[in-house]
C-alpha cells in the first residue's frame, strides 16, 4: 500500500504532570479533510500545534509528502490558521503586507510581484482589491478570518490546519467561511484538518471524522460512518448531542 | 482632534531653540563681555522719544544703585556689529540687567541656552539610544541577556538619581575645561540614565514577541532579524519616542542642577544652571532678582516638553489592539 | 513568609552589590584627598604618602573593600578626611535631619494630594480644566526655582527664617522652644519640597481614582444606589490604592534627590550639603557613605511599600 500524504503515529507531548496527547495517531491521504474533533482539553490543539511545529512532541513521529516534520524550526509547509485569527494579524499591518508577509519572509520576487499575487489571494477569499491597502483594524472580524486564510495559503502549504477558528463567529459568518473553505479545497486540492468541538460542523465540510478523548485518537473513520454508526463511546455522545442541537435531521446538510 | 495645544508647544520650543542656537546673532553682548561700571545693573528701560527707541544712560549713586540720566539718549541700533540689537556706548542695553561681573544676563541667557538644552537632547538621546537597543535585545531575545539586563539596571535603580549622578561625577576630575565639562555631562547623564527607557522597552518588546501573529511569522520561516524589523520595532518606537519626550526637559534640569552646584560646566561659559549659582546667596537675590532669569528661561521650555510627552502618552494609550 | 523573606534577601544583594561597585568606583577616582597636598611645593612628597600609608590608601582595593565592609557592618563608616571626626555620627545626624525633611514634605504633599486628587477626579467641565492647567503650572516650575524664589520671599518678609535647621541661639531654649524653632525653620524647605511633589502625586491620584470609578464593580455599586461616600471610601479607595502604594516606592528615588537641591539650597544641614561638600573635598570616605545610605533608604522604602501591596493585594498573593 502507497504511504499516506500525512501518516502521524503515537505522538505523546506532557506539560509537567498533565499529558496532553497519548500516543496519538492517524493517516490522511492527499486532498482529503479531517475534521478532529473532541472536548476542549482533548488534545485537538496540541497536535495541530505539534504539526504546525511550535511544539515538540516527546515521542512519535509526522510525516508529510514522506518528509519528517517535528524539525527545529516551524515548517512552512503545514500552516496553521489559530483560534483567534484576529489576534494572529499585526493590526498596523496593511492587507496586502499581510498576505505577503510569508512571500516577502522567504523573499519570493519583488515587492511589486508580491503585492500582486497577495491582490490575487485577496480576491481568492474575498476581499476586494481597493481594501488590500487599509490597515488590518479596519476590517470586521469575519473579514480578518479571511486575511488569514489568504495569508495561510500564500505560503502555498501542503497542509492546512484551521484551528476552532470558525467557532467564534455567528452562524452567517460561519457559513460564509466555511464555503470558502470548501471553495478553495476544490480549487487548490488542499489537504485539510478542520478542528472543531462542532462535530455538525465538521460533518458538513469534512470527508473523514477523527474524535480525540484525552490525548488519544478514539475513532476515526469517514463521515457517513461516524455519524451514522458511530463505535466508540465518545464519537456516540458526540453524535447525540449533535442531534439535539441541530436544527434539521440528519442527511438534510 | 485638537492639534493646537501641540503646535503651539511645538512652535515654542522651535523659537527658544533657534534664539540659542543663534544666541551669537541676537545678544547684544558677548557671553563673558564685562561692564565694570555696571556690576549689577537693573534691566534697562527702553523709551520712546517720539522718532526713536532709546536708553538712558546709567549713573551710579552713593549706596551702589543706580539712576537713569535723561540727558544722555543712546538710540537703539539694530543689525548693527552682526548683532539684531545694541547701543553704542558708552550706551549699555541690558534687557534682564547685569551680574556681579557686569556681564549682560540677557545675553548669557541666550548663549547659556545653548549648553543647557544642547546637554538635554544629547543626554537623553544616548540614554534612549543605549536603552532602546538593550532592552529590544533583551525583550526579544530573553534568556541571559534579559536576566543580566534586569539585574544590572536594578543596581543604576537602587540611588535616587541625583545622588548616582554626584556619586558618579565625585569619582571623576574636579577641575575640567568647559568642553569637556559638557561632554563629561552628556556621558553620565545619559550613561545613568539609559535604565528606565530600556526597562520599558523591554517591556513591550517582550509583550510583542508573545503575539499570535509574531508566531505566525515564524511559521512562515521568518528569522530574528525579519521579526524584529517588522513587528518588534515598530511597537518600541512609540515607546521610545515618549520616552524621550520626558526626558530631555529632566536631563535639562540635571544639567542645570549639577552646574548649579558646581560639578557641571564652569565659568566662564555661562549655562543656566551655573548662572543662577549667583543666586545662591541671597543677599544677592534679593537686591537683584533678575539673577533668577535663567530659571525663568527654563519654564516654557520643561512646559513645551510636558505638552509634547502628554500628547504621545495619549497617543499611545488609544491605541487599541 | 516566604516571599517577605525572599524580598529581604533580595534588598540585601542588591545593598552589597551597590557597596561594592560604588567602593569600586572610589578607587577609579583619580587622586584622593591627599593629592592637593601633593601639589603643593612645601610639603614633601614623603610626608604625604606617609599621611596616605597612615589612612591606609596605598592598599590593594579588595582588601580595602573587605576592611570597610567588615567595619560598616559593625556601625563604622570610617574617617572623613576633611572633618577630621569619624564618619558615621556626622552621617547620622545628617541622616536624621533629611528623614525629618523628606518625612514632613511627604506627608503634607500626600495629605493634599488625596483630597486634591479625588476633587480633581470627580470633576469636569471647566473645573477639571483648571484644575489641570494649575497643575501643569506647578509642575514646570522647577525644583531649584522654586527653592530660590521661597529663599527671597523669606528673607523679603521675614516670615520665615531664611535657611539653617535652627537658630544661633539654639542651645539656650528649653526643648518646647527648640522644637518650635526647628519648625518654623523646617516650614519653608518641607514646603518647597511639597510644592515640587505635588502636581506629579495629584496626576497619579486623579489617574488611579479614575481607574477605580471606570471599573465595573465601581459602575454597578453606583447603580446600586450606595452613597458616595460609602462608595469612596469601601470601594474606590481600596481599589487606588494599588498604584498609590506602587508610586510612593517609585517616588521615593525623586523624593531624595529633590530633597538634596532643597537642602543645599536652603542652607538644611541633611545628607545633601554633606555629599556635594565631600565631593569638592575630595572626602571618599563620606561620598561613600552617604551613597550606600541613599541606597539604603531607597531600598527599603520599596521593600516596605512591596510588602504593603502584598498586604493589600489579594491578587499578588494568589499568584505567589
Amino acid at each position: 500500500m502507497a504511504e499516506p500524504f500525512l501518516r502521524v503515529e503515537g505522538l505523546t507531548k506532557s506539560y509537567g504532570a498533565r499529558a496532553a496527547l497519548r500516543r496519538a495517531g492517524f493517516v490522511l491521504e492527499k486532498g482529503r479533510m479531517l475534521g478532529l474533533v473532541g472536548a476542549s482539553g482533548s488534545g485537538k490543539s496540541t497536535l495541530a500545534r505539534c504539526l504546525a511545529g511550535f511544539e515538540r512532541p516527546d515521542e512519535g513521529s509526522m510525516r508529510l509528502d514522506g518528509k519528517v516534520l517535528g524539525g527545529q524550526a516551524p515548517a512552512p509547509q503545514v500552516q496553521l490558521i489559530f483560534q483567534e485569527a484576529a489576534a494572529s494579524l499585526n493590526p498596523r499591518f496593511r492587507a496586502e503586507e499581510i498576505v505577503s508577509e510569508p512571500l516577502e519572509i522567504r523573499r519570493r520576487g519583488t515587492p511589486a510581484l508580491r503585492r500582486k499575487m497577495a491582490a490575487e489571494w485577496l480576491e481568492m477569499v474575498g476581499i476586494a482589491r481597493a481594501a488590500s491597502a487599509k490597515p488590518a483594524l479596519a476590517f470586521s472580524g469575519g473579514e480578518r478570518q479571511r486575511l488569514a486564510i489568504a495569508r495561510a495559503l500564500a505560503a502555498e502549504p501542503q497542509l492546512l490546519i484551521v484551528d476552532e477558528s470558525l467557532s467564534g463567529l455567528d452562524v452567517m459568518l460561519q457559513a460564509q467561511i466555511a464555503a470558502l473553505l470548501a471553495d478553495l479545497r476544490r480549487r487548490l486540492d488542499l489537504t485539510c484538518i478542520l478542528i472543531s468541538h462542532d462535530l455538525g460542523l465538521a460533518a458538513r465540510l469534512a470527508d473523514e471524522i477523527a474524535v480525540m478523548d484525552s490525548g488519544e485518537i478514539v475513532e476515526h473513520a469517514p463521515v457517513e460512518q461516524a455519524m451514522g454508526s458511530p463505535r466508540h463511546p465518545r464519537t456516540r455522545e458526540l453524535v447525540e448531542a449533535n442531534r439535539l442541537l441541530a436544527l434539521a435531521p440528519e442527511g438534510a446538510a | 482632534m485638537k492639534r493646537w495645544p501641540l503646535l503651539s508647544a511645538l512652535l515654542v520650543l522651535a523659537a527658544i531653540h533657534a534664539a540659542a542656537i543663534l544666541a551669537n546673532r541676537l545678544a547684544p553682548y558677548a557671553y563673558d563681555e564685562q561692564n565694570r561700571d555696571c556690576v549689577y545693573a537693573p534691566p534697562s528701560r527702553v523709551h520712546w522719544d517720539g522718532t526713536r527707541l532709546v536708553v538712558y544712560g546709567l549713573r551710579q549713586e552713593a549706596g551702589g544703585g543706580y539712576r537713569e540720566d535723561p540727558t544722555r539718549r543712546y538710540p537703539l541700533r539694530f543689525l548693527v556689529r552682526g548683532r539684531l540689537v545694541g547701543v553704542d556706548p558708552p550706551g549699555t542695553l541690558f534687557f534682564l540687567g547685569t551680574d556681579g561681573f557686569g556681564r549682560d544676563v540677557f545675553s548669557r541667557v541666550l548663549y547659556g541656552g545653548r549648553i543647557s538644552l544642547m546637554t538635554g537632547l544629547l543626554a537623553a538621546a544616548l540614554a534612549v539610544g543605549i536603552g532602546w537597543m538593550l532592552g529590544t535585545a533583551a525583550g526579544f531575545f530573553g534568556g541571559w541577556a534579559d536576566e543580566v539586563l534586569m539585574r544590572g539596571s536594578e543596581l543604576f535603580l537602587a540611588l535616587p538619581w541625583l545622588y548616582l549622578l554626584l556619586a558618579v561625577r565625585a569619582f571623576l576630575p574636579l577641575y575640567i575645561g568647559p568642553v569637556q565639562a559638557f561632554l563629561l555631562l552628556v556621558g553620565i547623564i545619559g550613561g545613568v540614565g539609559w535604565v528606565r527607557p530600556a526597562r520599558l522597552v523591554r517591556g513591550v518588546a517582550l509583550s510583542a514577541r508573545e503575539r499570535p501573529f509574531v508566531l505566525a511569522a515564524r511559521g512562515f520561516g521568518a528569522g530574528p532579524a525579519y521579526l524584529l524589523r517588522r513587528h518588534i520595532v515598530p511597537f518600541t518606537l512609540p515607546v521610545a519616542l515618549t520616552q524621550a519626550s520626558v526626558l530631555i526637559p529632566q536631563y535639562i534640569l540635571a544639567e542645570v542642577t549639577l552646574s548649579f552646584l558646581g560639578l557641571g560646566v564652569g565659568e566662564p561659559v555661562p549655562t543656566w544652571g551655573n548662572m543662577l549659582a549667583e543666586a545662591r546667596r541671597f543677599d544677592a537675590l534679593t537686591l537683584h532678582p533678575w539673577l533668577l532669569a535663567p530659571g525663568l528661561a527654563a519654564v516654557p521650555v520643561l512646559l513645551g516638553y510636558l505638552v509634547l510627552s502628554d500628547t504621545f502618552a495619549a497617543g499611545g494609550s488609544q491605541q487599541k489592539y | 513568609m516566604r516571599y517577605v523573606l525572599r524580598r529581604i534577601l533580595h534588598g540585601s544583594l542588591l545593598l552589597t552589590g551597590v557597596s561594592v561597585l560604588t567602593f569600586a568606583f572610589t578607587q577609579l577616582a583619580p587622586g584622593d584627598y591627599y593629592s592637593e597636598m601633593r601639589v603643593d611645593p612645601t610639603v614633601a612628597p614623603e610626608t604625604v604618602d606617609a599621611l596616605r600609608h597612615r589612612a591606609g590608601l596605598d592598599r590593594p582595593w579588595p582588601v580595602r573593600y573587605a576592611a570597610w565592609a567588615g567595619s560598616v557592618l559593625k556601625g563604622d563608616f570610617g574617617y572623613s578626611l576633611a572633618y577630621g571626626e569619624p564618619v558615621a555620627p556626622l552621617v547620622r545626624e545628617r541622616l536624621g535631619a533629611t528623614l525629618l525633611l523628606a518625612g514632613t514634605a511627604t506627608l503634607a504633599a500626600w495629605l493634599l494630594a488625596i483630597p486634591l486628587g479625588i476633587c480633581y477626579a470627580t470633576r469636569r467641565g471647566w473645573q477639571e480644566a483648571l484644575a489641570g492647567a494649575a497643575t501643569a503650572v506647578l509642575l514646570i516650575i522647577p525644583d531649584l526655582l522654586l527653592a530660590l524664589v521661597a529663599l527671597l520671599a523669606a528673607v523679603e518678609t521675614r516670615w520665615f527664617p531664611a535657611g539653617g535647621m535652627a537658630s544661633a541661639d539654639g542651645s539656650s531654649m528649653g526643648v518646647a522652644a527648640r522644637m518650635e524653632d526647628v519648625a518654623r525653620h523646617l516650614v519653608l524647605p518641607a514646603g518647597v519640597l511639597a510644592i515640587g511633589m505635588l502636581p506629579m502625586l495629584l496626576r497619579h491620584v486623579r489617574a488611579a481614582m479614575r481607574d477605580a470609578m471606570d471599573s465595573g464593580f465601581a459602575r454597578s455599586a453606583r447603580a446600586q444606589g450606595i452613597p458616595p461616600l460609602r462608595l469612596l471610601v469601601r470601594h474606590l479607595l481600596p481599589a487606588a490604592a494599588n498604584p498609590l502604594v506602587s508610586l510612593f516606592g517609585l517616588s521615593l528615588g525623586g523624593l531624595l534627590s529633590a530633597s538634596l537641591l532643597v537642602e543645599v539650597i536652603m542652607g538644611w544641614p541633611g545628607l545633601g550639603p554633606l555629599l556635594v561638600d565631600a565631593i569638592m573635598a575630595r572626602d571618599m570616605a563620606v561620598v561613600l557613605a552617604v551613597a550606600l545610605l541613599a541606597a539604603a533608604f531607597l531600598i527599603v522604602g520599596n521593600l516596605a511599600a512591596d510588602l504593603l501591596l502584598y498586604r493589600l493585594d489579594p491578587r499578588i498573593r494568589a499568584g505567589k
